[in-house]
C-alpha cells in the first residue's frame, strides 16, 4: 500500500491530514497488527542468530549494525553498501542531503513555536546546539554558494505548526531493537511521533523527507512502523512520510506492513552478516551508481564518467538536483561497529 | 519497573557498602601501589587528577582511555543540558501532561542548578527550541522505559566522589531512585548502552559503589534501560556485582597510572579516535582490505 498523498497544491495541516486518516483506520486493523509482533520479533531473531552462526569462524569482533540507510543500500547493491558502511570515507554531505539537514531543523523550529524569520541564521544556531560543527561548517558554505539555498522549505513547513498538544508531538526519537543477545542492533531515529500507548491514543509515526517520493521511503516507514511496535508492544496506527512540496502520504499500519519489514530486516541482516565475514559483494547496477563511492572503479558502474557529467557528478558526491532521499548523509553514531 | 522482588536487608547492604569501599582502597593499594597517591595536604592541580566516570567503562580500548583527549569532555554541554531539564520536568510531570507541556510549565521556575539557569540564559531562541525538543524526546523516552511511573525521584546532579587517598575521581549518573537518598532500594541508569549480562553489572557495581559512596548503605537493585528499545532491566546488586565495579575502577586507573603499558584493542571505534593519526596499530586496522 502507498498511502494517500493530500498533493502539493495547499498547504494542509499534518493535523488534519493525520486526524483524518486516523479516523478511517478500523481498530481490527492495529489489533491484527499488534498480534503478529512478537511472532515476527522471534523469527527475526531466529534469522540474525543463524545468519551469525554460518560465519561464527570468521565475523570480526563487535555488534552488527543495520541502520535503515544500510538496509536500503543492500536492497540496491551490496558492493555500494559495502562502500558506503564499512568503508565510509568521511565525505560531508551534498547539497541534496544538507537540505535534508535544514528540512528536519525546520520542522523542530516550527513544532517549537519558533519563527522563522532568518532561516539559515536558525538552522545554524540549531546545529550549533545539537553540537553539528561540521554541519554547520557546510551549512555556511553551501549559504555562501546561494543565499537562500533554504528559503524554499519554510513555506511547506508551516503545516507542522499547532499539532494538538494532547498527542504529545515529539521528535528525533529512538527506536532500537537489539537481536541475538545484542550481537545484532538495528535502530532508528524517528522525525516525528504522535500519540501512542503513554498517550492512550493511536501512535503515529510521521518521516520527514526533503526529496521526491519513492517507493524506498515506504520501506522505510514501514521499518519505523516494526521498531516502533517492538519497542511499545504497540504498533502505530499510521506512519506518514511527509514532503514538502507533495504533502503527506499516509500509510495505516497492517500486519502486511510488518510482515515485509521484518523480512526485509532479516535480509539484510544475513547479507549483512556474511559481508562483514568477508564475501564479496555482488554488484548491482542501477540509477544508485550515481553516487556510490566505488562508481569510477566499479566494471558494472552505470554512472555517467565524470568528464561527460559535469563537475557536480563525480562518483560517490550527492549530485545537486538528484533527487533521492537515501543520499542522505549518515551521521558518524550510525558508523560500522566491528 | 517492578520492585517485587524483596531485596537484601539495610543491615546487609550498609555491610556490603563498607566492603566494597574498603576493598576499592586495598585493590588500589595493591595495584598501583604509590602511583597516583595524594601526597600530604598537597592536592594535585585539577588536570593531574584520574577521572572515572560511567562513560568510561564500556570502552573497548585501553589504549584510548590510558591518554584522554585533553580538548574533549565525555558529554556535550548541550546533553547535559538537556538531561537535566528533562528531569526537572520529569519531577513535576502531572501523570498525563505531554513532555512539552511539562517542560513549558516549569521552565520560568528553575532556579537551581545555576549552570543550568546560566546555560538556559547563552541560548538564542532557535537553539533553545532545540534543547527543548531533545529535552522532550528523552522524556519520552524514558518514560517509555518505565512505563509512565510517577514515583521515581529524578536526580538531576551526577554524583562525585574522590577516592581516599589517591588522586582519582569517579562520576556517576544515576537518572532516577526510589527510597531516601541515603539508602535508595532502586536506582534507575537511562542510557543508550543495549544490554549486555557483563557490561549491565560492571554498570549497576560502578553507579552503586559511586551514588551511595558516602551514604548508608548501597541500593537493592539497579534498574538499566536503552534509550529506543522500552526495555528496563533488573541488576539485583549484591558483593559480586560491587566487586565488578570495583575491579574496574582499578583497571582503568592502573591503564592510567602507566599509559604506555595499556592494550591497543583497535576496531570500527578507532575511526573517531582522538589518537587514531599516531597510532599505528588503529590506522592499519582501518586500511582498505584490512
Ligand atoms: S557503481 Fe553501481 S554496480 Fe558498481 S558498486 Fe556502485 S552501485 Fe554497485
Ligand atoms: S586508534 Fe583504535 S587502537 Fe588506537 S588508541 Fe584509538 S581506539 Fe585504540
Amino acid at each position: 500500500m502507498d498511502g494517500v498523498h493530500t498533493g502539493p497544491e495547499a498547504v494542509v495541516p499534518l493535523a488534519v491530514a493525520v486526524d483524518d486518516a486516523l479516523a478511517s483506520v478500523p481498530p481490527d486493523l492495529v489489533d491484527g497488527a499488534e498480534q503478529v509482533l512478537s511472532g515476527l520479533l522471534a523469527s527475526v531473531d531466529d534469522r540474525a542468530r543463524s545468519a551469525l552462526d554460518r560465519v561464527a569462524d570468521r565475523l570480526p569482533a563487535g555488534v552488527v549494525r543495520v541502520p535503515k540507510g544500510r538496509i536500503a543500500d543492500l536492497q540496491r547493491c551490496e558492493r555500494l553498501a559495502v562502500a558506503r558502511h564499512l568503508r565510509p570515507d568521511g565525505r560531508p554531505p551534498g547539497r541534496a542531503a544538507l537540505r535534508g539537514v535544514a528540512l528536519d531543523r525546520f520542522v523542530l523550529l516550527a513544532v517549537g513555536g519558533s519563527a522563522l524569520d532568518e532561516p539559515t541564521a536558525e538552522l545554524l544556531s540549531v546545529l550549533d546546539a545539537q553540537g553539528e560543527e561540521s554541519l554547520c561548517d557546510q551549512v555556511l558554505a553551501a549559504a555562501t554558494d546561494d543565499l537562500g539555498v533554504f528559503d524554499d522549505l519554510v513555506g511547506p513547513v508551516e503545516s507542522w505548526r499547532d499539532l494538538p498538544e494532547e498527542w504529545w508531538p515529539r521528535l528525533q526519537t529512538a527506536a532500537t531493537v537489539s537481536l541475538a543477545d545484542g550481537r545484532v542492533v538495528c535502530s532508528g531515529r524517528l522525525d516525528a511521533e504522535l500519540g501512542g500507548p503513554l498517550v492512550h491514543r493511536a501512535g503515529v509515526v510521521v518521516e520527514v523527507k526533503s526529496s521526491s517520493p519513492s517507493p524506498a521511503h515506504v520501506e522505510e516507514v514501514a521499518l519505523y512502523a516494526l521498531l516502533v511496535g517492538w519497542r511499545d508492544g504497540v504498533p502505530p496506527a499510521l506512519v506518514v512520510r511527509w514532503y514538502p512540496f507533495h504533502g503527506a502520504a499516509v500509510m495505516p499500519v497492517d500486519a502486511g506492513v510488518l510482515e515485509s519489514a521484518a523480512t526485509r530486516l532479516a535480509g539484510a541482516v544475513e547479507v549483512w552478516v556474511e559481508l562483514l565475514a568477508g564475501r564479496e559483494p555482488r554488484e548491482v547496477p542501477g540509477p544508485w551508481c550515481r553516487w556510490c563511492p566505488d562508481a569510477s572503479g566499479c566494471p558494472s558502474s552505470t554512472a555517467p564518467a565524470a568528464q561527460d557529467a559535469g563537475a557536480d557528478r563525480v562518483p560517490g558526491q550527492v549530485v545537486d538536483g538528484f533527487d533521492d532521499g537515501e543520499a542522505e548523509w549518515e551521521p558518524p553514531e550510525d558508523g560500522v561497529d566491528t | 519497573m517492578s520492585d517485587q522482588v524483596a531485596g537484601a536487608s539495610l543491615e546487609l547492604r550498609s555491610a556490603w557498602l563498607g566492603a566494597a569501599r574498603d576493598r576499592l582502597v586495598d585493590e588500589l593499594d595493591r595495584v598501583l601501589g604509590d602511583a597516583l597517591r595524594l601526597e600530604g595536604r598537597r592536592r594535585p592541580p585539577w588536570s593531574e587528577w584520574v577521572a572515572i566516570s560511567d562513560f568510561d567503562l564500556t570502552g573497548r580500548c585501553a589504549g584510548r582511555f590510558a591518554h584522554p583527549d585533553p580538548d574533549s569532555s565525555p558529554r556535550s554541554a548541550t546533553t547535559l543540558l538537556t538531561r537535566a531539564l528533562a528531569k526537572l520536568a520529569l519531577g513535576a510531570w502531572d501523570g498525563t501532561e505531554s513532555p512539552g507541556s511539562a517542560l513549558r510549565r516549569v521552565l520560568p521556575t528553575i532556579t537551581e542548578p545555576t549552570w543550568v539557569v546560566d546555560a538556559l540564559e547563552e541560548l538564542d531562541p532557535a537553539a533553545r527550541v532545540a534543547v527543548q525538543s531533545s529535552a522532550e524526546a528523552w522524556m519520552a523516552d524514558v518514560l517509555t522505559s518505565v512505563r509512565g511511573r510517577r514515583d521515581l525521584r529524578w536526580q538531576v546532579a551526577r554524583s562525585r566522589v574522590e577516592v581516599p587517598g589517591r588522586s582519582i575521581r569517579l562520576a556517576a549518573a544515576c537518572d532516577a531512585r526510589l527510597g531516601d537518598p541515603r539508602r535508595p532500594t532502586t536506582l534507575l541508569v537511562h542510557s543508550g548502552r543495549l544490554p549486555d549480562d557483563a557490561h549491565d553489572a560492571v554498570v549497576a557495581g560502578f553507579v552503586s559503589l559511586v551514588v551511595c559512596f558516602w551514604g548508608r548503605a548501597v541500593p537493592e537493585r539497579v534498574r538499566l534501560s536503552s534509550a529506543g528499545t522500552g526495555i528496563a532491566r533488573r541488576v539485583v546488586v549484591t558483593p559480586e556485582v560491587l566487586d565488578r565495579g570495583v575491579d574496574r575502577i582499578v583497571e582503568l586507573a592502573s591503564h592510567r597510572a602507566v599509559p604506555d603499558a595499556a592494550p591497543l584493542t583497535p576496531g570500527g571505534w578507532c575511526r573517531w579516535c582522538h589518537r587514531l593519526e599516531d597510532c599505528t596499530v588503529g590506522r592499519a586496522h582501518l586500511e582498505p582490505g584490512a
